[in-house]
């Protein structure tokens, strides 16, 4: 039953290794209806493994993903895929399928619908232009090929294949990484406002600070596999945690460091 | 001892790391030819594969059976001279054609082509994420890569055959008349004579079956490709190897099945 208090997302000691090593070592993490919360972490700690787990990409090795309170893991295969289906995705590097025109990978979601839902290929193509004037990109941008696009270009357009089946979970892998700051600025804001516009609730991974203080309303840092502080995402530089100061002002002494030396 | 123990160890490790890999691809090979039977089927990308397996290998595949034929002809011709056979050169050419080489060239030809840009092109997904996308998009990658290219392949290379068979007798039948002075004539009756209808069938079920495994292995390999560009070429390297190698181990396995007396 989803009440004010039950977190749309909620992970609790959810492990995952991979052979020998240790990347998700019983990880808790909540995220409330209608927030955005953003994770943060060095590389290599467990961020994406966190994603694809709640994504159903990668098997957990134990613990619990709950989504308005109904675990992923427990479920039958239909329903997790019910409740997967209500999740868009943002990949790192856009992950825009490159034998497709733009506009078919915007409308990719509309056209894997059962058919008495599916669109008809020029209502698709039309409801593509549509989503990529919402991300500041004008319909014609449908007919080029992933190729021909720049980074920030493929990024919107990732964005709005993410956005296209208008979903109530929003996830963003490394947003802004590979992008300057002013477009990394352009592609937060986007973010905000479709995360606003859709009433969604939004997890992103970043390393980049001022990323994470533009879209999230909550922030937690992941370190060795364990979320080691959670709190507002304006109060991220200034948290008091060793790991989490020493991370977000990339200082190289510190316990991260010490850590990495054992 | 110790040095024995090792041996004994490795040789089991071996073992059992080539028995998981087997296990793997018949689990990866029955998850795929089970999305064909059942629906949704993507039949554009099933087109797609179609035409990259049966339209743009018909060069190479032309190109291979009419050398063969030639090469057959000319090469039986010196041998069968000796014994004053020949007159068996029209039959030699088109069984060894329609029985042999036109599936096997015509298939190591394909792996060598359509097998590798195959395993490139998913082994690049797989490490841009692209196949995560697809997972995300409410589309099992299964369903939408693999079950078609395998139809794919199970359906156009018996298509090729046939073309190389032709193109392969074709050949013989230059060489015999131009080179070798037979009379066009009574090489084409000999050819007809010899030739049976069960042998092209076989052939043609051979190359259904040389289809599945490049597709198979082009799919398996470049879908559990990992580590960037280089896994990527080793994907590539894998599948047009593992391919090859099967084609002439079910060759003889077909063989023997179908033609052994």
């Amino acid at each position: 039953m989803n009440t004010p208090a039950t977190p749309r997302i909620s992970v609790r000691g959810l492990r995952k290794a991979f052979g020998d090593k240790q990347v998700l070592g019983g990880v808790d993490l909540d995220v409330m209806p209608g927030t955005s919360m953003v994770v943060i972490g060095g590389s290599g700690t467990g961020k994406s493994v966190l994603l694809k787990c709640i994504l159903g990409l990668v098997e957990p090795d134990a613990g619990s993903i709950r989504i308005d309170g109904e675990d992923l893991l427990t479920a039958s295969r239909a329903e997790r895929a019910r409740s997967r289906a209500r999740i868009g995705m943002l990949f790192q590097n856009g992950a825009l399928f490159d034998s497709l025109p733009v506009w078919e990978n915007v409308a990719f979601g509309l056209l894997a619908e059962p058919a008495s839902r599916r669109p008809s290929r020029q209502a698709a193509r039309q409801r593509a232009g549509e989503i990529l004037g919402q991300v500041g990109l004008s319909a014609s941008v449908g007919d080029l090929s992933p190729a021909e696009l720049s980074g920030g270009m493929q990024k919107r357009v990732g964005l709005a294949r993410a956005i296209a089946a208008q979903p109530d979970m929003l996830f963003f892998d490394e947003p802004t990484t590979g992008l300057d700051p002013i477009m990394g600025a352009v592609i937060d804001g986007l973010i905000v406002d479709c995360v606003k516009r859709l009433g969604s609730t939004a997890i992103a991974i970043t390393h980049d600070m001022a990323s994470a203080t533009r879209i999230g309303d909550r922030a937690a840092m992941l370190h060795q596999g364990r979320i080691v502080w959670e709190g507002p995402a304006g109060d991220v530089m200034t948290s008091g945690n060793p790991l989490v100061d020493q991370f977000t002002h990339g200082r190289r002494e510190g316990p991260i460091r010490m850590a990495l030396r054992r | 001892m110790s040095a024995t123990l090792d041996l004994v160890g490795g040789l089991g490790r071996g073992t059992l790391g080539m028995l998981r890999v087997l296990g793997a691809i018949a689990l990866f090979a029955a998850a795929g030819l089970a999305r064909i039977v059942r629906p949704p089927f993507y039949w554009r990308q099933f087109w797609r594969a179609f035409v990259e397996f049966a339209f743009f290998s018909l060069p190479v595949v032309a190109l291979t059976a009419i050398f063969s034929g030639m090469v057959i002809a000319l090469q039986s011709y010196t041998g069968f001279s000796r014994f004053g056979a020949e007159s068996a050169i029209a039959s030699i050419v088109v069984l060894s054609v329609v029985r042999e080489l036109g599936p096997v060239l015509g298939g190591l030809m394909v792996a060598g082509r359509v097998g590798a840009a195959m395993a490139a092109e998913l082994g690049t997904m797989r490490v841009t994420d692209q196949i995560d996308a697809l997972g995300t998009l409410s589309t099992d990658p299964m369903r939408y890569l693999v079950a078609p290219r395998l139809l794919a392949g199970i359906l156009a290379v018996p298509l090729l055959v046939v073309v190389a068979d032709v193109l392969g007798v074709l050949g013989g039948f230059i060489i015999a008349t131009v080179k070798l002075g037979f009379s066009p004539s009574g090489y084409l009756v000999s050819t007809a004579a010899f030739m049976q209808a069960s042998d092209v069938g076989v052939g043609l079920a051979k190359a259904a079956v040389f289809g599945l495994l490049i597709a198979l292995m082009g799919c398996y390999h470049g879908y559990n490709s990992r580590g960037g560009a280089e896994g990527v070429g080793t994907a590539t390297t894998s599948a047009v190897v593992s391919a090859s190698i099967l084609i002439l181990a079910f060759d003889y396995v077909l063989s023997e099945m179908f033609f052994a007396r």
